[in-house]
């Protein structure tokens, strides 16, 4: 077996990107108040 | 040995390492992404604008035709060229065609409102409104605002500004700020100018005989300047130099810092910790106002820093003479601007921003912290009175002390607190973070002033055909 297919077998590659994508989005919006989510000229009529 | 040791790094290869790999990928090329995006985005990276001081004009307007460029780098960027008067509005329309109700705004930095376009502004939008509630009958409304500035500061515009406009009604934006603004003492305190040299329109009242010196507009104020604190030491720390380093490079890391640093003041004071806090700068200018001849206790009954900042002070009941004094010259700026408005030909509407009626947000934490927090509204309005440092904040105090001193000289006040809180939420009206209005802010203040003089039309038409309006 090969190391990829090993790695694919296990299918657990993709569980650091989730945590680490789900603790920066949720630090974004903390960090900012929500205002990062936020289009640039929100404040515009 | 080596058995267990091989099989740990098959296992970090098979279950780590393809993890971190794509994280890494991915946080790059997100990263990259979001550079690229803001690079594209973002018009300008800092404020920039021309002052002037324009003889007579009693306080520093922007340089005619040259452009302001403010941002905060988060929410806003306004590109925005001056008019021929230095204020940062529309060019004001040179004909008067009959019929036309001509409104100027007087007022700090709320009506010089840089954080939005000009076209979003209260005085853009009164001229739409206001028209259209007069059946189309033409509105002509410019802003004259200019930042830091009070009452007593604007009477210099009276001559060299108003009267050439012909204003038929003069609104006066007021904030709480603008007491101390009216105050050449507070205002040498907070700005480092001699109470005698002012920068701007300044008077100074004798308590005893009530005499009236003027103290400003000063051309020499630059020579007589009070301490300034003095600029941080270079080089910078290490981490200063390597957050400029950084700041300088990526926009967004610039952005994240911005951002990060708004919801926690604690990270930008540790970046860039102040050599002296405002209030030590303010003790050294104390000492220095005391030391002159005949100010020896003109801060009498005011022990800061440990009492309450200036501006707060205007909330409570009783005054300690220097903020007295403010008070009085800020009824004597309100009348001045009544009496002209007579001989010029203009009335007097005196709108009440919602700071009057509000404490600011370190108050109102000081007040939580001290188990007061129940006397508070969630927009930050006072429901009973409560002691802060000794002092009685009273509920709507700087509004209270407002509204006596406009009705004392039978000037109109509108109540901005009150209209703005029958709209919405009070904060949709402010931008976060920055506390001036925001586009929605500015259009709802421009409903408010609209159906107020719509309501009273003798505000525009009722002066055109009085006999005051002949210029003696």
């Amino acid at each position: 077996m090969t190391w990829w297919a090993a790695v694919w077998q296990r299918k657990r590659f993709w569980l650091m990107p989730l945590i680490v994508f789900a603790l920066l989005i949720a630090a974004l919006i903390a960090i900012s108040g929500g205002d990062v989510l936020k289009p640039f000229k929100y404040d515009r009529l | 040995m080596t058995r267990p040791r091989f099989r740990r790094i098959r296992w970090i290869l098979r279950n780590i390492l393809p993890g971190l790999a794509i994280t890494l990928v991915l946080l790059l090329v997100l990263g990259g992404v979001a550079e690229a995006v803001l690079r594209n985005s973002v018009p300008f990276r800092s404020v920039s604008f021309k002052e002037t001081a324009i003889k007579g004009g009693g306080a520093l307007r922007f340089e005619p035709g040259s452009t302001v460029r403010y941002t905060d780098m988060v929410s806003y960027w306004v590109d925005e060229r001056v008019n021929s008067l230095g204020f940062l509005d529309r060019e004001p329309p040179a004909h008067k065609p009959p019929g036309t109700c001509r409104i100027v705004i007087v007022g700090d930095s709320l009506v010089m409102a840089a954080q939005v376009p000009n076209a979003s502004k209260v005085q853009a939008r009164l001229e739409a409104y206001l028209s259209a509630a007069r059946g189309g009958r033409p509105v002509q409304v410019s802003g004259l605002g200019t930042f830091g500035i009070g009452q007593v500061n604007a009477l210099g515009y009276l001559e060299t500004v108003i009267r050439p406009l012909t204003p038929d009604l003069v609104v006066m934006m007021a904030a709480d700020n603008d007491f101390s603004n009216n105050s050449a003492v507070l205002s040498a305190l907070r700005y480092g100018w001699h109470p005698e040299h002012q920068w701007r329109v300044g008077y100074r009242r004798d308590p005893v005989t009530g005499k009236l010196t003027q103290v400003g507009p000063d051309d020499n104020s630059g020579s007589y300047y009070l301490f300034f604190p003095p600029p941080p030491p270079e080089p910078a720390p290490r981490r200063v130099r390597a957050h400029r380093w950084a700041a300088e490079r990526s926009y967004l890391y610039d952005r994240l810092f911005r951002l990060t640093t708004r919801s926690y003041p604690r990270l930008y004071d540790w970046m860039f910790p102040q050599v002296m806090t405002d209030a030590e700068v303010k003790v050294r200018r104390m000492e220095q106002i005391r030391a002159l001849p005949g100010y020896q206790d003109v801060f009498a009954g005011w022990k800061y820093p440990d009492d309450l900042f200036e501006d707060h002070v205007f909330h409570t009941e009783p005054l300690p003479p220097v903020f007295a004094e403010a008070e009085w010259l800020t009824r004597h700026a309100f009348e001045r601007f009544r009496d002209e408005g007579a001989a010029q030909g203009f009335r007097v509407l005196v709108a009440a921003d919602t700071t009057l009626s509000l404490l600011s947000n370190d108050i109102q934490e000081q007040m939580r912290r001290s188990g007061d927090g129940d006397a508070l509204t969630v927009d930050g309005a006072l429901t009973r009175p409560v002691v802060v440092m000794g002092r009685t904040l009273m509920p709507r105090g700087a509004f209270i002390r407002l509204k006596r001193i406009a009705e004392g000289l039978d000037l109109p006040v509108i109540d901005l607190y009150e209209g703005l809180s029958s709209m919405g939420r009070l904060a949709e009206a402010r931008i976060p973070y920055d506390g001036h209005w925001s586009t929605v802010g500015h259009d709802r203040i421009a409903k408010i002033l609209s159906s107020h003089i719509a309501a009273h039309p003798e505000l525009c038409d009722g002066m055109a055909a009085a006999p005051a309006r002949s210029v003696p």
